[in-house]
């Protein structure tokens, strides 16, 4: 339930209880006030009457048809009561209330049954409209309270959604920080006091964690120079033996492979903290050719025949990591495939299609994509090239698949 | 030739230097921002190898020194971060080589020739091997007068041979030379052997000695002490 709801109902049931709880201890007052008033004008009439028949000397009956003052001879005492009784009045067409004093009095020792009345007609009315004039007042407080919070909820709410909006569309990589919404409401100066903070913490975080994968690649590469280049000094000195020659080899070889594998998982970080925002719009038929022609010079000596079929294709995507993509892809294709076999690439639509032949995979087919595995384990490769590209399709949420049929390895890319 | 390393990592200056003194140049050194500005300031180099990722400063800057100065010198940066915003970055504000650490020793000395060789004014643009001939400028080789026609692959190899002459050249090296990027991702070095054979049956065919020897599993070597 919205907030503004919650508050009003919340509010209106607590308005509503006290109204109701006031209004009864209103009316309970008022009719009080009312009813002792109604006593007090009784009592000075009754002594206002027992005063004024002192001096006279014989009471005569009346019973007034003006039901306000009655007097008959009795001959016990009766109590003294007061009574409330609703007299027809003709004239009113309605049953009037009345109060009426009832005591005692005497006159030439004769006992007299006095009855003193007044109408409560007026106080009853004025109760009834107060009483109504305290509802409707009511009924019109809640109606225009919740109509002027409703109305000014939008206003005052405002500064609230922008800071959640702001808050849905942050972009860790994005070039602009967080910046603050301004509120006169102390609350949401606050809330957006705190989330800015917090974001300059996260940003911070994370430029801490961008600088660490180039810094790490720093600090690993340096001392592989370092070994690159003493062998390579090595290699030059003059009585240098054959067995010797060979363990340099060994050495250059495995130094070979850290600096790969260094580099590998230094992109698969990169890639996968999306630090290749960047995208152009990048012809993937021309770029696929280009490294056709470089692969086919490199592995000449396979006598591999290559077949294509392009038709263009534009992607919007990092440039960096296109080239990375297709180039892992071909590759990967030109090492495994036997001599004197044959490639054929296929682009169409938004389909990357390349098949070459050879023989069929040690590993099982969903390995492939995986971290470190290689077909031929003691193959030079370290096994990256293929997680790599995998990184990239996830990246961009395109499909890669494979699968190995009439002798023919095919991986097939959707973008 | 004068040549300035500007490296903070001392093993690895070390061992730079010594290539660089046994290919005959006059090195000196500096291993922070300071030391470097002070020796761009005070002399002149043919060859400047700026590691932009120094102490007390960057390296970028002293490139911009270097050219404030209107040095002549050809600027090589070599970087361990290998980043491609500071290699783009780098080439803008004047440097003419970028190579990303780790190198081998090999490919510097090709790139330094180069660099040299662009930059030397004397109109020269040959490069003269005994009976080999070569003109950088439009890529044409020619032995004992004789032209000979080489892929751009095979002229490459036999340029870098010719930086390197008389040097042991491993097998990466010349792998990383020839295609760069991609030599990560190749298994065999069977396309050296390849081109290697082409080019020697090409130069021998021409009458020129057979300078390139093979060096048991590690390499090659371009011996041009070689007599007929």
């Amino acid at each position: 339930m919205k907030l503004l709801n919650k508050y009003i109902l919340v509010f209106l049931l607590t308005t509503l209880l006290i109204f109701l709880l006031g209004g009864f201890v209103f009316y309970n007052q008022l009719q009080n006030i009312i009813s002792e008033e109604a006593n007090e004008e009784l009592y000075l009439k009754k002594e206002q009457f027992l005063k004024s028949i002192e001096k006279k000397e014989t009471l005569s009956s009346v019973n007034s048809e003006n039901a306000n003052f009655s007097i008959e001879p009795i001959t016990e005492k009766i109590t003294e009561t007061i009574v409330d009784t609703s007299i027809y009045v003709e004239e009113a067409d309605e049953f009037i209330p009345y109060r009426k004093l009832i005591f005692n009095a005497t006159n030439n020792n004769q006992f007299y049954k006095v009855s003193i009345s007044k109408s409560l007609f007026e106080s009853d009315d004025l109760i009834e409209t107060i009483i109504q004039s305290l509802l409707i007042i009511a009924a019109f407080l809640i109606v225009i309270i919740i109509g002027v919070n409703y109305i000014f909820a939008k206003t005052i709410w405002k500064p609230f959604f922008k800071t959640i909006n702001k808050i849905n569309t942050f972009d860790i990589n994005g070039l602009n920080s967080f910046e603050k919404e301004n509120s006169s409401v102390k609350e949401f100066q606050e809330l957006n006091k705190a989330i800015e903070n917090m974001t300059k913490r996260i940003l911070t975080d994370y430029e801490n964690i961008k600088m660490f994968s180039e810094n790490a690649s720093h600090e690993m590469q340096t001392p592989i120079s370092v070994i690159r280049t003493s062998i390579e000094n090595m290699l030059q000195s003059e009585n240098i033996t054959e067995k010797e020659i060979s363990q340099l080899e060994s050495i250059e070889n495995a130094v070979k492979k850290l600096s790969s594998l260094n580099k590998s998982l230094l992109l698969l970080t990169k890639i996968e903290n999306n630090q290749f925002k960047e995208t152009k719009n990048i012809n993937i038929s021309d770029l696929s050719k280009n490294l056709i022609e470089q692969y086919a010079a490199i592995y000449e000596s396979k006598k591999i025949s290559v077949n294509t079929t392009n038709s263009d294709l534009v992607l919007n995507i990092n440039p960096h990591l296109a080239e990375i993509l297709i180039s892992n892809i071909i590759s990967n294709a030109f090492k495994h495939t036997n001599v004197r076999g044959e490639i054929k690439i296929e682009i169409i639509d938004n389909q990357f299609k390349i098949a070459n032949s050879g023989a069929p995979l040690k590993i099982s087919e969903n390995e492939i994509f995986q971290r470190f595995k290689k077909n031929e384990e003691t193959s030079d490769s370290i096994g990256l090239g293929l997680s790599i590209v995998n990184s990239i399709i996830d990246l961009y949420n395109y499909k890669i698949n494979y699968s190995y049929t009439s002798a023919m390895h095919t991986i097939t890319v959707d973008f | 030739m004068k040549i300035l390393l500007i490296e903070d990592e001392p093993e690895l200056r070390k061992s730079i230097k010594q290539f660089l003194y046994n290919e005959g140049y006059t090195v000196e050194s500096a291993e922070d921002f300071p030391k470097a500005s002070e020796k761009v300031f005070e002399y002149d180099y043919d060859c400047v190898l700026v590691d932009i990722t120094i102490p007390k400063g960057n390296g970028l800057k002293i490139i911009d020194q270097l050219k404030e100065r209107k040095s002549k010198a050809g600027i090589i940066i070599i970087s361990a971060k290998n980043s491609l915003d500071d290699k783009i970055n780098g080439l803008e504000i004047g440097a003419d080589d970028y190579l990303p650490k780790p190198f081998h020793l090999s490919e510097l000395n090709a790139r330094i020739k180069a660099i040299i060789r662009r930059k030397s004014f004397d109109g020269n643009k040959l490069i003269v091997v005994n009976e080999i001939s070569i003109n950088s400028e439009n890529r044409s080789v020619s032995v004992n007068s004789k032209d000979v026609v080489l892929t751009g692959k095979e002229y490459d190899l036999l340029l870098f041979f010719i930086s390197n002459k008389n040097r042991i050249v491993s097998k990466n090296a010349i792998a990383e030379h020839l295609v760069g990027d991609h030599a990560d991702q190749i298994d065999s070095h069977d396309f050296i052997y390849t081109h290697l054979k082409n080019l020697r049956k090409k130069l021998l065919e021409k009458g020129c000695a057979d300078y390139i020897q093979t060096v048991y599993g590690i390499g090659y070597k371009f011996n041009n002490e070689i007599t007929k």
